[in-house]
C-alpha cells in the first residue's frame, strides 16, 4: 500500500508500476492525466478527442513500461508517446509556436498586452513609451477579494479561454510547479518560445485581474 | 519615493515602461543579461507605474499557483484502472516489488 499523503517520486511510481503495483498507476493518472488531457488539445480539435488521446496514453504506458529505461523522466517520456498518439490522429498537424520575441506588446492574436493608450506617445519625446497613467494599485481591495473562490474562478476561465500553447505552458509552471527546463522538454519548445508563452498568459490574466480588482 | 518627472538631476536610465513590461517574465525567469538586468533594475527606482506592475504580475503568479488542477472523474479512473487490470494479467512483469 502507497502511502497517499508523501507524494512518491516519479520514478519510485515507475519501478512499481513494473512490479504491477495498482496504486502507482492510480497515482500517476491522478498526477498527469489533466496534464495530458490539455497537451492533447494543443494537438487535437475537440476535447473528446484529446481525452482519447490521453486514455491511449496510459495504455501506451502500461505497454512501454517494462522497456522504459529511465534514460528521459517519465513526463518528457509520457509526452512523447502522447505526441505520438495525437500524430496518429492527425486532426491538427501544426502546434502553433509563436516567434521568440518578447519585445512585441501584441500576442499571436493580436491582441494588446498593454492597451498602448496607457503609455504616451512619440509627442512627448522624452518619456514616449512610458506611462501616461500608471496602473491603479490593488492595495485597497479586500484581501478575501483578492484571494476569493470568484477570483480563483475568474483566473481559471481566463486560463481556460487562453490560447492552448499559452495555456498549456502557464499551467504547467504556475499551477503544477514545473521548471522551465522540465516544460522545455516535454513540449519540445525553446527557452525563449517557452518564455514568451509565459509571459503572455502571465500578463494576460494580471490584465483580468486588474479588471477586477481595481478600486472603484 | 518616486522622482518628479520634471526634476533635472534624475537618471531616468535607457529602458521605457513599454520595454519594462515585455521584460518582467525574462527578468523573473533570470534570463536576463546582467546589463539588461541592471537597466530593469534601475527602472524600478524611477518609476512608480513600472514597480507596481511587477509587484502586480508577482501577485498573478502566486495567484495562478493557488489553483489546483482537476480531479480526473471517477469514471475515466475506473476505466484506466479496468485497463490496468487487463494488463496485468496477461503480462508477467517484475517478480519482486520495490521499497519505496
Ligand atoms: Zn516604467
Amino acid at each position: 500500500m502507497t502511502d497517499r499523503q508523501s507524494t512518491p517520486q516519479d520514478a519510485d511510481l515507475v519501478a512499481l508500476l513494473r512490479a504491477r503495483d495498482e496504486d502507482a498507476f492510480r497515482i500517476l493518472v491522478e498526477r498527469y492525466q489533466p496534464t495530458l488531457i490539455r497537451t492533447a488539445m494543443t494537438y487535437v480539435s475537440s476535447r473528446a478527442v484529446a481525452e482519447e488521446v490521453a486514455q491511449e496514453t496510459w495504455v501506451g504506458v502500461l505497454r512501454g513500461i517494462d522497456r522504459f529505461e529511465g534514460r528521459s523522466s517519465l513526463k518528457t517520456w509520457l509526452f512523447t508517446i502522447l505526441a505520438n498518439i495525437a500524430r496518429t490522429k492527425g486532426v491538427k498537424e501544426k502546434r502553433s509556436i509563436p516567434f521568440a520575441s518578447t519585445g512585441t506588446a501584441q500576442d499571436e492574436s493580436g491582441d494588446w498586452l498593454v492597451d498602448p493608450s496607457r503609455l504616451r506617445g512619440s509627442d512627448d519625446p522624452k518619456f514616449a513609451g512610458w506611462w501616461s497613467s500608471y496602473p491603479e494599485s490593488w492595495d485597497g481591495a479586500p484581501e478575501e477579494r483578492a484571494l476569493g473562490n470568484e477570483t480563483r474562478a475568474l483566473i481559471n476561465e481566463t486560463i481556460d479561454k487562453l490560447p492552448p500553447a499559452q495555456r498549456e505552458v502557464i499551467t504547467l509552471r504556475d499551477i503544477d510547479g514545473w521548471t522551465s527546463a522540465e516544460v522545455c522538454e516535454a513540449l519540445q519548445l525553446s527557452e525563449a518560445n517557452q518564455r514568451v508563452l509565459l509571459h503572455r498568459a502571465r500578463t494576460r490574466v494580471r490584465n483580468v485581474l486588474e479588471e477586477y480588482l481595481r478600486v472603484s | 519615493m518616486f522622482p518628479d518627472e520634471n526634476d533635472p538631476s534624475v537618471d531616468w536610465g535607457t529602458l521605457t515602461c513599454a520595454d519594462f513590461i515585455a521584460l518582467c517574465t525574462d527578468y523573473l525567469e533570470g534570463a536576463l543579461a546582467l546589463d539588461d538586468r541592471a537597466r530593469f533594475e534601475h527602472h524600478i527606482t524611477v518609476c512608480q507605474g513600472c514597480d507596481r506592475w511587477l509587484d502586480q504580475i508577482r501577485v498573478t503568479v502566486e495567484a495562478v499557483g493557488g489553483l489546483e488542477e482537476d480531479l480526473v472523474p471517477a469514471g475515466v479512473l475506473d476505466g484506466l484502472i479496468h485497463a490496468f487490470r487487463d494488463w496485468k494479467a496477461s503480462t508477467p512483469g517484475a517478480l519482486e516489488k520495490p521499497a519505496l
